[in-house]
């Protein structure tokens, strides 16, 4: 069933506010916080007559009723809050966020769709390969925030690790040039551990537009209740715990490592002959994080353009204007060869 | 008849003087080709060039070729040669370049006199021979004939262009001197440094194109973000129970360094005097 958060005051649909921090009612202005929301759900919740879920007709696609209008909502299997296309209305899909569905954590949204719609404006103006039109074409009405279902992840790690060293020094006594290479065994057992490590459950995003939104402040990330939704998009898990424990794996892995290579210092040369890590999954958490999506086509290629709702950082490809690039080519091409025959003509 | 006499001895005179002011000390051939290197063809291209370039330049350019066993070093053959021959400019001291190829010996040799010692410094002297070298080691003697002319024609422009040394040029038409030596230490060479490289046009291009290429990758990059975390970003309780650096043992290692021996200080010539007692400046090659 599809719920709407009503505004106490004046019964109208009420979203939550980034800026307040709490839900705020755009017509009459009541502030509500989170959590005394939700634990008035049933009084306002004005989820009216139990509708049912008609799927299977519509194959990938769920259809719920509006409670606000009416109008049918269409959805996919993973979406969990949407807002209603005809009416506005947001509408909270309740059975995908409950019981094993129900996230333990989420991060709110800290900049409001006016800023990050600024900031997709202001970035279209930024690179100097950009095409002249992209920055005037963009479309930016339909950005969209959303809360990306991410797990979290917990290791301790241990690594054993052996590498041979050398210290180079030369020394010139006369005109003989001594080289002495000190030859070293070096062994490292390197104990740590690794929080929250994220890993994108969603199919629909892709990773490598999310691993680049990171780092997330989980210092903000606050215990789940359903309110923060109310005005989003939102999406359950696609993939569980298990599937992505492989990927958040490897980053801890390829950290770890890391970590004890780099304490091998004031080297001339390191040879790591022997390295092993052991890990210990302590857990994984459900959270949804904030992000602002703008899906675009330019000059028929698909971008997408993403923006961290909580830190503000962007990320997102710029398309590159063959005609500047060969420009730049050239002018510095020529500007080089120029400049360089001058000066072996003067000073050569 | 006497007519005719008169004629063809006004003719003869005619040419005589004008012979003369051409420049040369005689009249004689550019090409002494004892060793039957060069076609009829090409002994004419190669007196015209040399006749060009050395009225262009007011030097004498000759290349002699032989091929039997000759007891004199390649050198002395060389500066003999000119010298005996009375070859060179109509200038104070016989200005002109001789390259000899000694076919029993495989030996190169290039010798100036007069000015050309001073268009043709040790650095130039060895760019050209390097030249001449990569021909006459493919066996390509009209190539190396060639290159040695243009070699030392191009060295005359250089100098000649240059305006430091104008006033040294004028004095030397004009007779203030009498042998190459007067000057020899007005003359530096021209020790080639970093920005040399630059003069060649492909270089300096392909240092252009390489840099461009940076420049552009690197706006290329910048369009497309980075990844923010690495390995200290989730990590906490880093600590290293075992903490091992052991020393082994050290070997070593050591060279003897070759004492480079410098480039000359300007002003120290690197002629020679040849048996008649006039400086040549020269150098060889084996092919």
């Amino acid at each position: 069933m599809v719920g709407t958060y009503k505004c106490p005051g004046c019964g109208a649909p009420i979203e939550f506010n980034s800026q307040a921090g709490e839900l705020v009612c755009s017509y009459c202005g009541t502030h509500v916080d989170v959590s005394k929301m939700n634990s008035e759900t049933d009084k306002y919740d004005c989820v009216v007559e139990d509708l049912e879920k008609e799927d299977a007709q519509y194959g990938d696609f769920d259809s719920y009723k509006c409670s606000n209008c009416g109008a049918e909502i269409l959805t996919d299997e993973n979406t969990s809050a949407t807002s209603c296309s005809y009416c506005g209305s947001p509408a909270i899909i309740k059975e995908r966020l409950r019981g094993q569905l129900m996230p333990k954590s989420l991060i709110p949204f800290k900049h409001n769709r006016e800023i990050a719609k600024d900031e997709f404006r202001k970035w279209t103006k930024k690179g100097m390969l950009t095409p002249a039109c992209f920055r005037k074409e963009a479309t930016i009405d339909s950005i969209k925030g959303i809360y990306v279902p991410f797990w979290l992840y917990d290791y301790n790690v241990h690594v054993d690790m052996m590498a041979n060293a050398t210290k180079v020094r030369t020394e010139r006594k006369g005109n003989t040039e001594y080289t002495h290479t000190s030859h070293y065994q070096v062994n490292r057992v390197m104990d740590c551990s690794f929080t929250k490590i994220p890993a994108d459950a969603s199919e629909k995003m892709p990773d490598s537009v999310m691993d680049k939104l990171e780092p997330f402040n989980y210092n903000e990330l606050r215990k789940f209740e359903m309110p923060y939704l109310s005005g989003y998009s939102s999406e359950k898990y696609n993939y569980t715990k298990e599937e992505m424990n492989y990927r958040a794996e490897s980053r801890a892995r390829g950290y770890a490592f890391t970590e004890c290579r780099n304490s091998i210092i004031g080297y001339s040369s390191v040879n790591v002959v022997h390295s092993n890590a052991r890990l210990q999954r302590l857990g994984a958490t459900y959270s949804l994080l904030p992000v602002w999506i703008l899906n675009y086509v330019f000059k028929g290629k698909q971008y997408m353009f993403a923006m961290n709702g909580q830190t503000g950082k962007i990320v997102g490809e710029l398309p590159i204007s063959k005609g500047k690039a060969a420009a730049w080519f050239g002018g510095v091409f020529a500007g080089v060869s120029a400049l360089l025959l001058l000066l072996g003509g003067i000073l050569g | 008849m006497r007519n005719i006499l008169k004629k063809s001895l006004g003719f003869i005179m005619l040419i005589t003087v004008f012979t003369g002011l051409c420049g040369y000390t005689t009249e004689h051939d550019k090409v002494y080709d004892e060793a039957g290197l060069f076609s009829q063809s090409e002994i004419s291209s190669l007196t015209d060039m040399a006749e060009r370039y050395g009225n262009e330049v007011k030097l004498d350019l000759v290349v002699y070729t032989v091929d039997e066993y000759i007891s004199k070093s390649v050198m002395e053959t060389a500066d003999d040669f000119y010298d005996d021959n009375n070859f060179g400019w109509d200038d104070c001291d016989g200005s002109g370049a001789i390259l000899l190829i000694d076919m029993y010996k495989r030996e190169l040799w290039l010798s100036c006199a007069g000015l050309a010692q001073a268009y043709v410094d040790e650095y130039t002297e060895d760019k050209i021979l390097d030249n001449i070298e990569k021909y006459a080691a493919d066996g390509d003697f009209y190539g190396a004939a060639t290159a040695f002319m243009e070699g030392v024609y191009d060295a005359a422009l250089d100098f000649r262009k240059d305006s430091d040394y104008k006033e040294i040029l004028d004095n030397w038409y004009e007779g203030k001197y009498d042998t190459y030596d007067d000057i020899a230490s007005m003359v530096e060479p021209k020790e080639p440094n970093f920005f040399t490289s630059f003069k060649n046009p492909l270089l300096s291009m392909g240092i252009g194109a390489v840099c461009a290429a940076i420049v552009v990758g690197i706006m290329c990059i910048h369009s497309k973000t980075r990844m923010t975390v690495g390995s200290r970003t989730y990590i906490e309780n880093q600590n290293f129970p075992v903490r091992q650096d052991n020393y082994i043992r050290t070997t070593t290692t050591s060279r003897v360094i070759q004492s480079s021996s410098g480039g000359s200080s300007g002003g120290s010539s690197h002629s020679h005097h040849s048996s008649s007692g006039r400086s040549h400046s020269g150098g060889g090659r084996h092919f």
